[in-house]
């Protein structure tokens, strides 16, 4: 107690506390005055020196939906795969992560350095990595060399359907085939999100972590059957190397829907090696592609005849014994006959035989029907790089050219329209727009768009139709050119044809150069499937029959048993033998599908009279949507306009005078902007300047 | 009855027990102030800790219910400590002393003492990781206020009032050294030139540890490659930012880039692993990251509070033990928090210390709690029972002697008589 009994002491002690007091309190502040300076003055300064090591935006692509076929197997997935990159500038001993990285990655030490002391911010190491190199390179655990997910596209299928599906580049665009078609559908969005990275650079602490499944993309379903395809390809591919051709296509559709069933081509192409192809293969030559027809034309010219009435099955032609000189030029026939009937026409292919129904019938009406089957006009599948084909107008015709114009030369077609016009055939004379996708559904699995199966118009009379069915089963039945078509169960009604090439440097027709062709449906009395089969440039044998016929009969058999198809009673199957044609009696007609959407305006036929009627309507067929309102409003009308790009159909038909109630309807192709504007313009869609 | 009159006659004017009726009896508002600093501890233990313990631990709450067990077991001790009297820890200054100097030399034994991070610092105690330099402080600080309390008017002499304060606390730092352990040695010269000065040490004796402290600190430093580094990381952050500078650019970039607001209670960035040791030594960056100036004002407030509390109770005491005691012990936490708060504004070089009661560490929250207890037990003010009834206890004994000696005279005189 002594010290506290002495008030100086105690004085003393208090100012010497109360001085270290002091100096407390002052360290206090100026920690208060340190923080304040490094959060107002040197935050900037300090904040850019975060922004070197943490990204807070991050935007991704969410993941690509798929494309399936009509049974909703894969076709395309994505799949999460690791990405890595680096940042170099955080990289603290190039020399020696280049060392670490380089066994796991399959570069040199020297080049990884190089890339590692580089001065960009960001540079990939290796895009889509194997879960071994990024596991392997995750575990090395460098600072400034970062992971992160991207999707790899994968094609389950491999090369069955590798054009139609098409393909994408690394960052997920479209670049062929569907994957471009429906790009923005299958895309998704991208989303954004505030992202933290610790000091490894790993993402953590999603902040608010989005539901990353809202913005997947759409998933295709397409109208193709994998199997059906698949068959299709292998069996096109064995005729081509049998034959040894330069390619081949072949196209499977449902003759009541339009659908295609299958698309196929050679060369194949597998989607996921894109390395081992160049551009060529992964076109979709079923609609890139044109070809002269030749004989499997022949059809078509007899249906259209007889829709005409200006032949009938049974009608006796005089075929010359093979030999018939058209305009200084001779035409002939494989089977030399003095004479032939309408139906022997088609069931040995004779060329003169169908000059001489054509000729009957007149250029301006065969040229009609040839447009109204479909050819020299795009089928509105709406792929990339359709081609319409080219079909002369009757004007420019020599007679040589009309005669050749009567069997399938002198015109181009492709695969694709052959298909879609033998299924109008096989369709009680109703020509479908090929249907490629079924439907489009979201995450979920909710219809979000559904293709309707959609009626172009009606050809011919389902009479005509079932008239040139019979003809055609005769083709297949001994006797005719196609019987490597037959089926063991079924009627098959087909044509075969073996069309001579122009060749490339002489232009004329070569000698040597072929396309055989096949096609037809089954069964011929209550078709259900048409399928055309081309083998270019055959060299072991020719003939369309042999060719492509084989071919033609392992894919009925394989879509029949696909489709579950019975055979058809004997008492309803074509009678084949001495029966006269005259005989074919319309059987039941089959049930249509449902939900056919019919266009709203039907072509019908141009009255010979009325082409240059001054005072009816013009023809707007084939004006772009900007030429026809032009035209229409010089005439004082304002049409209602149905669709985008061109014009493809009109109500009345031109030459009409139009009355003061009536309106005029343009139906124009493509039928909706979104697809107008999801291509880019080709020539036969755009808008175009006058 | 006799002895009431005795405490009230010994007990000096102007020094009042505070024991009048309503009121606790301690220091309430050092209580509060303590026990909020523990609070925001733990929020900010978590919020620091919880994305690496879930990463490296599963549990986001590991480290956080690890400390809220110790905090537990602080107050418990806390409470125990209210209940001793101060003036015991004077009784038994050298056992403490002893038991003190026995664990740090246990502690440098290789096998016995845990290295963690490179420093043999820690005892297993029943899987408890056990520090003993925290203790090392407490009876450093015990032992200088016992000693300058002693020694009263002679602290101004050299031999007895300066070198055996020197001495003690001399070898305290020896033995940590071999840990080793700077910033607790920095910690103990701290506390015992504040005392020396605080009783009146002379000045220029004073001044020759300064020199003496430097030159070995100089050694120390020189000695070192990883403290020259530190030095060096402290003078210019950002040329080794990414070694030896690491954590302290990283927290002056997660204090600095959160502006004045700061970034919201658990929204830092600094925990995302870019700042080591975020929930221990650098728990002062991510308050300031996350609360921005108003959570280091508030935390600079709350010691602020702590140490004018402490401050009085040691005035307020009733003898120069307790004073000086309570005076260390205040000293202690305002010197370590200083240290604390300079070392992550990068004012000072790092060098290890916790921030006390908010930091993770489970040795330095139960030591911390357990002298706020002695403080309070100072605060109260109570009698020295045991000093007073010293004379009574001390009668009675003699008394018991007298008695046994009467009966034994009696007994030989009745064996006298009867022979």
């Amino acid at each position: 107690m002594t010290l506290m009994g002495d008030d100086d002491g105690r004085f003393w002690l208090k100012v010497r506390i109360g001085l270290i007091a002091v100096v407390f309190v002052g360290s206090y502040f100026a920690v208060v005055g340190r923080v304040y300076y490094l959060q107002t003055v040197e935050a900037e300064a300090l904040q850019e020196r975060t922004a070197v090591q943490r990204d807070r935006e991050v935007v991704r692509q969410a993941r690509r939906g798929d494309i399936r076929d009509r049974n909703g197997v894969e076709m395309a997935v994505s799949v999460e795969v690791s990405s890595i990159f680096v940042r170099p500038g955080l990289i603290a001993n190039p020399a020696r992560e280049a060392q670490r990285l380089a066994p796991h990655l399959r570069q040199s030490a020297e080049e990884l350095e190089e890339i590692l002391t580089s001065d960009r911010r960001f540079v990939w190491l290796k895009r889509q990595a194997p879960p071994s190199v990024a596991e392997a390179i995750e575990a090395l655990d460098i600072y400034g060399v970062e992971l992160t997910t991207e999707y790899k596209r994968y094609y389950p299928l491999g090369p069955v359907g590798g054009q139609l599906v098409g393909f994408v580049g690394i960052d997920g665009d479209g670049l062929e085939g569907l994957e471009r078609r429906f790009h923005r559908e299958l895309a998704g969005d991208t989303y954004s999100m505030s992202i933290s990275r610790d000091a490894r650079g790993r993402p953590m602490l999603l902040s608010d972590t989005p539901e990353f499944g809202q913005f997947e993309g759409h998933s295709v379903h397409l109208t193709i059957d994998e199997k059906i395809q698949r068959v299709a390809e292998e069996a096109l591919m064995e005729q081509v190397l049998e034959n040894e051709a330069i390619g081949g296509y072949a196209v499977v559709v449902d003759v009541r829907t339009g659908d295609i069933l299958a698309m196929a081509n050679t060369p194949r192409f597998d989607p996921n090696r894109l390395n081992d192809h160049t551009s060529g293969d992964w076109r979709l030559r079923g609609v890139t592609d044109t070809i002269e027809p030749g004989s499997v034309f022949k059809p078509f010219l007899v249906a259209a005849a007889l829709n005409e009435n200006t032949t009938t099955l049974d009608r006796v032609y005089d075929t010359k014994n093979g030999r018939m000189r058209v305009g200084g030029y001779t035409i002939g026939d494989v089977t030399r006959r003095p004479e032939m009937t309408t139906a022997e026409i088609i069931q040995r292919s004779s060329n003169i035989g169908s000059y001489k129904i054509a000729r009957e019938m007149g250029r301006q009406t065969y040229y009609d029907y040839v447009r109204a089957f479909g050819f020299g006009q795009a089928t509105g599948i709406d792929l990339r790089g359709e081609q319409p084909g080219v079909v002369w107008p009757p004007d420019r015709w020599a007679e040589i050219t009309f005669a050749n114009v009567a069997f399938g030369q002198g015109l181009t077609a492709t695969p694709l329209q052959l298909a879609m016009a033998t299924a109008a055939l096989a369709n009680d004379g109703v020509l479908m727009r090929p249907r490629i996708i079924d439907e489009i559904r979201d995450r979920q699995g909710q219809t979000v768009h559904r293709e309707e199966p959609t009626m172009v118009r009606r050809v011919i009379s389902p009479e005509a139709a079932r008239q040139t069915s019979w003809a055609m089963s005769l083709v297949t039945v001994p006797g005719g050119t196609g019987t490597a078509g037959a089926l063991e169960h079924f009627t098959v009604a087909a044509k075969t044809g073996t069309a001579q090439k122009v060749n490339p440097e002489t232009r004329r027709y070569d000698p040597d150069l072929w396309v055989s062709g096949f096609v037809g449906y089954a069964p011929a009395e209550r078709p259900e499937v048409a399928i055309v089969v081309f083998i270019d440039e055959p060299q072991v044998a020719r003939y369309g029959g042999v060719v492509a016929g084989p071919a033609f009969a392992k894919i009925a058999t394989e879509a029949l048993a696909r489709r579950g198809t019975l055979p058809l009673p004997p008492e309803e199957r074509f009678q084949l033998g001495d029966t006269p044609p005259r005989a074919v009696e319309v059987a039941v007609a089959p049930p249509a599908p449902e939900h056919v959407v019919v266009l709203p305006t039907m072509r019908v036929f141009r009255e010979p009279a009325a082409v240059d009627g001054t005072t009816g309507l013009p023809d707007f067929r084939n004006m772009t949507l900007r030429q026809a309102l032009t035209r229409s409003r010089n005439l004082g009308i304002v049409p209602q306009t149905n669709g985008w790009g061109r014009v493809i159909d009109q109500s009345p038909p031109p030459g009409t005078v139009l009355g003061d109630r009536d309106s005029l309807v343009l139906t124009l192709a493509p039928r909706t902007q979104h697809s107008f504007l999801a291509e880019e313009p080709s020539q036969g869609e755009a808008i175009g300047e006058d | 009855m006799k002895s009431d009159i005795l405490a009230t006659l010994t007990r000096k004017s102007g020094d009042k027990p505070k024991v009048d009726g309503d009121g606790p009896g301690w220091d309430m508002p050092l209580l509060v102030v303590v026990m909020m600093l523990v609070s925001l501890g733990l929020v900010m233990l978590y919020s620091a800790s919880s994305v690496i313990a879930a990463q490296r631990m599963g549990e986001h709450y590991v480290l956080l219910s690890g400390q809220a067990e110790r905090a537990l077991l602080g107050v418990f001790g806390m409470l125990v400590a209210l209940q001793i009297d101060y003036r015991w820890y004077k009784r038994l200054v050298y056992p403490i002393l002893g038991v003190t100097i026995a664990l740090l030399v246990l502690v440098a034994i290789p096998g016995i003492g845990v290295v963690h991070n490179g420093a043999r610092r820690w005892l297993n105690v029943v899987g408890f990781g056990f520090q003993p330099a925290e203790v090392a402080k407490l009876a450093a600080v015990i032992f200088l206020a016992y000693s300058i309390s002693k020694k009263g008017k002679r602290m101004g002499s050299f031999t007895i009032g300066f070198l055996p304060h020197l001495f003690i606390v001399g070898a305290l730092v020896g033995l940590l050294m071999l840990q080793p352990d700077f910033g607790t040695s920095v910690m103990l010269i701290g506390v015992m030139m504040l005392l020396l000065f605080v009783s009146g040490a002379k000045l220029s004796y004073l001044f020759l540890i300064t020199m003496g402290g430097a030159v070995a600190g100089y050694f120390a430093i020189s000695g070192s490659e990883y403290r020259t580094q530190r030095i060096l990381a402290f003078l210019d952050p950002w040329s080794h930012r990414s070694d030896i500078g690491y954590q302290i650019s990283e927290s002056l970039i997660a204090i600095g880039s959160a502006g004045l607001g700061g970034r919201g209670l658990g929204q830092g960035a600094g925990k995302l692993g870019y700042v080591p040791e975020l929930w221990n030594d650098f728990i002062g960056t991510i308050i300031a990251e996350e609360l921005g100036i108003l959570g280091i004002v508030f935390v600079v407030g709350l010691f602020l509070v702590l140490l004018w509390r402490g401050f009085r109770i040691a005035f307020g005491a009733t003898d120069s033990f307790g004073m000086y005691l309570a005076f260390g012990l205040t000293s202690l936490f305002a010197l370590q928090a200083v240290m604390n708060l300079f070392v992550v504004t990068g004012m000072l070089p790092t060098k290890g210390l916790t921030l006390p009661f908010v930091s993770f560490g489970g040795t330095s929250i139960i030591v911390g709690l357990y002298s706020v207890g002695i403080l309070l037990n100072i605060s109260r003010n109570e009698p020295d029972y045991w000093g007073e009834e010293r004379e009574s206890r001390e009668a009675r004994k003699q008394e018991k002697r007298w008695e046994k000696k009467r009966k034994k005279i009696l007994s030989r005189r009745d064996d006298l008589r009867h022979h």
